[in-house]
């Protein structure tokens, strides 16, 4: 890994990977400090002799773990203003990256009613584009527990988004299965 | 719906659901700009170097001789000089082996970051908390460790041995690792901190007064030369590595005299890398130069090669019969080893392979009480999983400050106490402050801080220090969050008998200000004010000119739109060439009281200092 392969992570990966964590931790400070620390120590453990089969699963997967902790989405929180005031006047977290107020606003209501780990899997799926494999490689679970919460959280979000149909209902119950297994 | 992806639709085709989310989903949030990124990640990537203090980079060590009384063992190390060398392997320490902390960093990301502690055998591996660089007290009942920001510093904070009443006790402003480790006794912890300017410098604080604090200066650098891993001996002894970066790099093994304030080198110790760590006879220091182990006296006599091995630090076993390494080896990879004190049979400590920076925890034979479980490290009952089990509940970093003031003005000191109740992982602390009158002519009073609560408290809410008012009334300053570019303060004053008075001081920049202008506040280029309030360039020679600015009108940015003006206090230093600004401004959320509308003349009586 060196600073090609860095830069290139930067260009293609980060931005997504930062706007998805955004959507799980409600802070884009938090998810753009996560994100750099998360491919930092990629880098670090590169120049160790230690090889990572996937950057981008890797730094998604330490990102999520970094940016859970609610006492380092405050520190981060405070760095990043740190840095923006000296560069411009647009400290402030508040409402960066998001797109529309009423689309924030209905996400983030919709998010929040699920549970972290519900969280993390809808965005990983459905903005990331992981796989369910991939997904239980994240977040250190089975496949099968993977597509469970996969299954609920899509469920609770469509309801939540005012948009539940019967194919929720369906995958719902088919995640009931999945779980009685 | 397939097996490998179970997003699709039942029949396998289609997800309209999954659509509708991901479109949902997409709309909502904008991918990040990675403008100034890469930087970003090579500053962290720099700042994790320096913290795991990984690579060839040597720091040259200060030795600082003083007791927790102030006392000088300086001399008494000097004196061993010609005595024969104890057997540095004694079993008559009066410590017996107890638990190994150590750090997770660069580990797998499946095990959290933070502090650990395992047996000597490898097993009871557990989480204790967030934070590194741990260092037990003598006694083994507590460990100091650092939280690292990148600004304005790192953080000391003390815990129990089982993790629990973590609590701040030291901000040492530095950009390298503290290195907290304790005075004989257990009050005092020593720690490295620095300044931009003034480089280097190692202070004392005692842990018995928690707080935002900066401690008592032992020693300061002012030739650029940067301090490392202050060790104490058990007789209190202080010793740090240096380095000198200029003309020519150098370091080496130095002792402080805490008379003096002089670093004193120790003879043939230039180059050293690691280290030092005394030995339980508080006159042999060890330390690692070019790959090699050695011990030497405190006085530079009896040179000895113990091992050829590279080590990142050293520490003997609090029994004396071990010195416990974490060794460098290809490619930056790292272990803890443990050999003989005599420097033979080399072999790994069966702690998990990510573990750093290890600290033995001294255990007294039958001496001082500690928790229970800390007393019971072997042999375990039980064993539990070698493999960590990272706690899923976060150390508890309730921070608290406090300071000690005249408030009531009955001559006697009063101690206004600001601290977080409960500090929920996921959640904001909830604050409270109460107020205790020494003179006891009111009783204590107490109040929520709602206002430490808020979308701009960033920074944990602390009382940082008392301002004698002009009317000869002192009130307590209170920092309650920052925004883009101030520092936001409340200003209380707390006679008990009346509501307590709120004031809100956002020092803005410092531009040439003259006293009856009218000020004017930028969006950016603003400065860092936290410093005025530090008293840097202060107090001002001759009292400085006061001046009042009636009415401002002027509105904060956005970002600190919180708060509207309604008085500025200028304090002119004559002999600085640059005027120093205090807006004070009042709470819109907290309506009933203007200051000087009720107070006419009212402000800060000179420059405020703490």
């Amino acid at each position: 890994m060196d600073e090609y392969e860095v830069r290139r992570f930067l260009a293609t990966e980060y931005p997504r990977l930062v706007a998805g964590l955004t959507l799980v931790s409600g802070s884009r400070a938090a998810a753009e400090d996560a994100v750099q620390e998360a491919l930092a120590r990629a880098w670090e453990r590169s120049e160790r002799g230690l090889r990572i089969e996937s950057l981008p699963a890797w730094v998604a997967t330490v990102s999520m773990n970094l940016a859970r902790s609610g006492l380092r989405r405050r520190l981060a929180a405070r760095r990043a203003r740190a840095r923006l005031s000296v560069r411009g006047p647009d400290p402030h977290d508040e409402g960066r990256g998001w797109v529309s107020a009423d689309d924030r606003v209905d996400i983030e209501h919709a998010l929040s009613r699920l549970s972290r780990r519900q969280r993390e899997a809808v965005v990983l799926r459905y903005y990331l584009g992981f796989s369910v494999l991939e997904i239980a490689d994240v977040m250190g679970v089975s496949e099968g527990t993977a597509k469970t919460t996969l299954f609920r959280a899509r469920a609770a979000l469509s309801r939540a988004l005012g948009s539940a149909t019967d194919q929720e209902r369906d995958g719902s119950e088919e995640a009931n299965d999945h779980a009685g297994r | 719906m397939p097996a490998d992806d179970g997003v699709t639709g039942p029949d396998g085709s289609s997800d309209p659901a999954g659509d509708a989310i991901r479109a949902r989903l997409t709309r909502a949030v904008v991918p990040a700009d990675p403008a100034g990124a890469y930087e970003r990640v090579v500053e962290k990537k720099v700042a994790r170097r320096v913290r795991r203090r990984v690579g060839t980079v040597v720091l040259a060590v200060t030795v600082v001789a003083g007791t927790a009384t102030g006392s000088y063992a300086l001399i008494g190390a000097f004196r061993s000089a010609r005595t024969p060398l104890p057997p540095a392997a004694s079993s008559s320490t009066g410590f017996t082996n107890g638990l190994i902390a150590f750090v997770n960093d660069g580990g797998p990301p499946a095990v959290g970051d933070g502090i650990y502690v395992a047996r000597p055998d490898g097993t009871g591996v557990h989480r204790l908390g967030t934070g590194s660089d741990p260092s037990w007290s003598a006694d083994g009942s507590k460990i100091a460790f650092r939280v690292f920001l990148q600004a304005p510093g790192t953080y000391v904070y003390v815990m129990n041995a089982d993790g629990s009443g973590s609590r701040l006790v030291a901000e040492s402003v530095t950009d390298a690792a503290p290195d907290p480790a304790w005075l004989p006794g257990g009050s005092d912890i020593v720690y490295v901190g620095s300044k931009a300017v003034a480089g280097d410098r190692i202070l004392s604080v005692p842990v018995s007064l928690p707080g935002v604090r900066e401690g008592r200066v032992l020693a300061a650098t002012s030739n650029g030369c940067s301090l490392g891993h202050p060790a104490v001996s058990r007789t209190g002894t202080i010793a740090v590595r240096v380095l000198c970066p200029a003309p020519v790099q150098t370091t080496d093994i130095e002792l402080l005299d805490q008379g003096t304030r002089r670093l004193v080198p120790v003879p043939s110790t230039t180059g050293a890398g690691a280290g030092p760590a005394w030995a339980p006879d508080g006159r042999t220091l060890l330390f690692g130069r070019g790959g090699a182990v050695y011990s030497i006296r405190s006085d530079g006599t009896d040179l000895r090669h113990l091992a050829s091995v590279s080590a990142q630090s050293l520490s003997y076993s609090p029994d004396g019969t071990k010195i416990m390494v974490e060794t460098a080896g290809a490619a930056e990879a790292h272990r803890v080893e443990v050999m003989d004190a005599e420097g033979r049979n080399l072999r790994p400590l069966p702690l998990p392979s990510w573990a750093s920076s290890p600290s033995w925890q001294p255990v007294p034979i039958g001496g001082v009480p500690t928790p229970s479980h800390v007393h019971s490290p072997s042999p375990p009952s039980p064993a539990p999983s070698p493999s960590p089990s990272p706690s899923p509940s976060p150390t508890d970093l309730c921070p608290t400050t406090l300071v000690d003031a005249d408030f009531d003005g009955d001559g006697t000191r009063d101690t206004a106490t600001v601290e977080a109740v409960d500090c929920p992982a996921d959640g904001v602390p909830h604050w409270t402050m109460y107020v205790v009158f020494g003179g006891g002519h009111h009783p204590p009073i107490s109040w929520d801080l709602p206002e430490c609560e808020g979308d701009y408290a960033v920074l944990d809410c602390a009382a940082v220090g008392s301002i004698p008012m002009n009317d000869g009334t002192t009130s307590l300053a209170l920092r309650i969050g920052e925004g883009a570019s101030t520092v936001a303060y409340e200003m209380l004053n707390m006679p008990p008998d009346v509501t307590p008075q709120e004031y809100l001081v956002t020092p803005p920049g410092s531009p040439e200000f003259p006293p009856g202008h009218v000020a004017v506040f930028y969006d950016e280029g603003s400065v860092t004010h936290e410093d005025f309030f530090r008293c840097q360039g202060g107090p001002y020679p001759g009292g400085g000119d006061q001046a009042t600015i009636v009415e401002t009108n002027a509105t904060l940015n956005k970002y600190q739109g919180m708060y509207t003006l309604v008085q500025t206090v200028l304090a002119h230093g004559p002999n600085s060439g640059q005027a120093e600004l205090i807006v004070v401004s009042r709470d819109t959320r907290k309506v009933g009281f203007d200051a000087f509308s009720r107070n006419p003349g009212k402000y800060v009586q000179g420059a405020p200092c703490w």
